[in-house]
């Protein structure tokens, strides 16, 4: 029989026996809370710019460029109206971002159901995300995101569907990674990958197909656009990148459907090195040919936010 | 953020998350998932750290934040991470205390969740039932039925424990 002050001692006997050194960094912490207030703020879409964004360690695929002209204090600003900025695409927008959206919870439970070896993935409360963007010109900038991880922790996955008005114009692949290098004050995150504030630098003109080396130490080994035959492309890049302290072999496959409607299924799959395994994983949580098919499925296109 | 803010956070950071691992350890039982409970909770804390940290005791917020993380994680998650190839937690030097902490907490883990917390935050933290209430938001009947029934079910863990134990050894 354990009675109460024999609990306090053994708890606290527990917490603290063979206590391994934490490894929380708390510049990561603070880069985390960063892109937790960012993506509460805003997310903002157009143009077609990738930016690669971190919440928990957890990657979120978001779109930056255009709308980057967008003032924060704007965009976190209360009220119902949108003050026009000058020179702002758009003219200013105001997003919100709902955490557990219904949307976004539909297209994480469709995703477990088929995603290629789904037993393989888990997924958390609050990896799932929906984002709605007002413009002052009238445009919606709206996207739903699942994120998933291996449950292994060797890999994420992050599924993201896109509807932009007026619609996205088609990215060629392999940007440079510009929007998402470290900066001053990104870090690498709890999975190795950056999670600074995206810059606001726009994108150099497309590289096309073929492999580029970015400034960052960053290269692209893959960049294919395909046209299929009904009309929307197909891009596929594959990045890897040895400069992250925390997983120096890290490497992303990109693959994003354009639609012929002007909407957008983008699906991401990160490695990610497990902490304390010794053992890290040089691959990403799926094929190519996986992740193809996972863009390419009708039933994950309905996902899609409806035309508003 | 001003940047003096951002310092304090810091600091605070520096100063307490290894106290929230030690409360997110026993409530998860597992040191990988208390270090991520526990960075969900400080990232948490940031985005209101402005408004936190004119508090006097921003602790108990922090406490708090930390248990609605993982009572909301659990609540919502339908599968547990169950890593496959992790080393296990090594300690420095094995012995009977280590012994002890792992049965307390297999103990631990066969109790229901909400009970644990309970538990973790009247025996560990040292907090009233008045506060644990306020802290899971409950009434104070329900963190005394809690507590009776998280007891109940510790106690029973640990006399299996020790009885399988004991009979461990009595064979060899």
């Amino acid at each position: 029989m354990i009675e109460p002050d024999e609990l306090r001692a053994e708890l606290a006997r527990a917490a603290t026996v063979g206590e391994p050194p934490s490894t929380l960094d708390t510049d990561r912490v603070v880069a985390g809370g960063k892109a937790l207030r960012r993506r509460r703020q805003v997310l903002l879409a157009g143009g077609g710019v990738l930016a690669a964004a971190l919440v928990i360690g957890v990657p979120a695929v978001v779109f930056a460029g255009p709308g980057i002209g967008l003032s924060r204090q704007q965009a976190g600003a209360g009220g119902s109206t949108i003050e026009p900025t000058p020179g702002a695409p758009h003219g200013g927008c105001r997003g919100q971002t709902r955490s557990g959206s219904t949307d976004a919870l539909a297209l994480s439970n469709w995703l477990r159901a088929n995603m290629p070896d789904g037993r393989q993935f888990g997924t958390m409360a609050g990896w799932q995300v929906a984002d709605r963007t007002d413009c002052v010109d009238g445009g919606h900038l709206d996207s739903n995101q699942a994120d998933f991880r291996r449950k292994d922790r060797a890999g994420d996955l992050i599924v993201t569907t896109v509807r932009n008005t007026p619609a996205e114009r088609v990215t060629p692949p392999c940007q440079p990674p510009d929007v998402i290098v470290a900066t001053k004050e990104g870090v690498p995150s709890a999975t190795g990958i950056p999670t600074g504030e995206p810059t606001a630098t726009r994108p150099v003109a497309p590289t096309g197909s073929g492999t580029r080396t970015n400034a960052d130490g960053s290269r692209f080994t893959r960049c294919e656009t395909r046209t299929l035959a009904d009309g929307s492309t197909l891009t596929i890049e594959e990045l890897h990148n040895t400069t992250y302290p925390d997983n120096p072999s890290f490497v992303s496959l990109t693959v994003a459907l354009w639609r012929t409607d002007g909407t957008v299924v983008r699906v991401d799959g990160d490695n990610r090195v497990v902490p304390g395994s010794g053992h890290p994983t040089t691959q990403p949580p799926l094929t190519a040919g996986q992740l193809i098919a996972l863009a390419q499925n009708r039933g994950l296109q309905t996902f899609i936010p409806p035309a508003r | 953020m001003r940047d003096e803010e951002e310092q304090q956070f810091r600091e605070y950071v520096a100063g307490q998350s290894t106290r929230l691992r030690r409360t997110a350890y026993l409530l998860s039982g597992d040191w990988h998932a208390s270090q991520d409970l526990v960075q969900e909770t400080l990232c948490r804390l940031f985005v209101v750290w402005p408004r936190v940290s004119k508090m006097d005791q921003i602790h108990l917020y922090a406490r708090k934040t930390l248990l609605r993380v993982y009572l909301h994680t659990l609540r919502r998650r339908r599968w547990r991470e169950e890593p496959l190839h992790l080393t296990p937690d090594v300690p420095d030097r094995a012995g009977p205390a280590t012994e002890e902490r792992a049965e307390m907490i297999a103990a631990l883990a066969v109790v229901p969740p909400r009970q644990r917390a309970v538990l973790v935050l009247r025996f560990y933290e040292d907090l009233s039932v008045e506060d644990t209430a306020r802290t899971l938001r409950c009434s104070t009947g329900n963190v005394k039925s809690q507590t009776a029934r998280g007891l109940a079910a510790l106690r029973g863990a640990l006399e299996r424990s020790r009885i399988k134990a004991d009979a461990k050894e009595r064979m060899g």
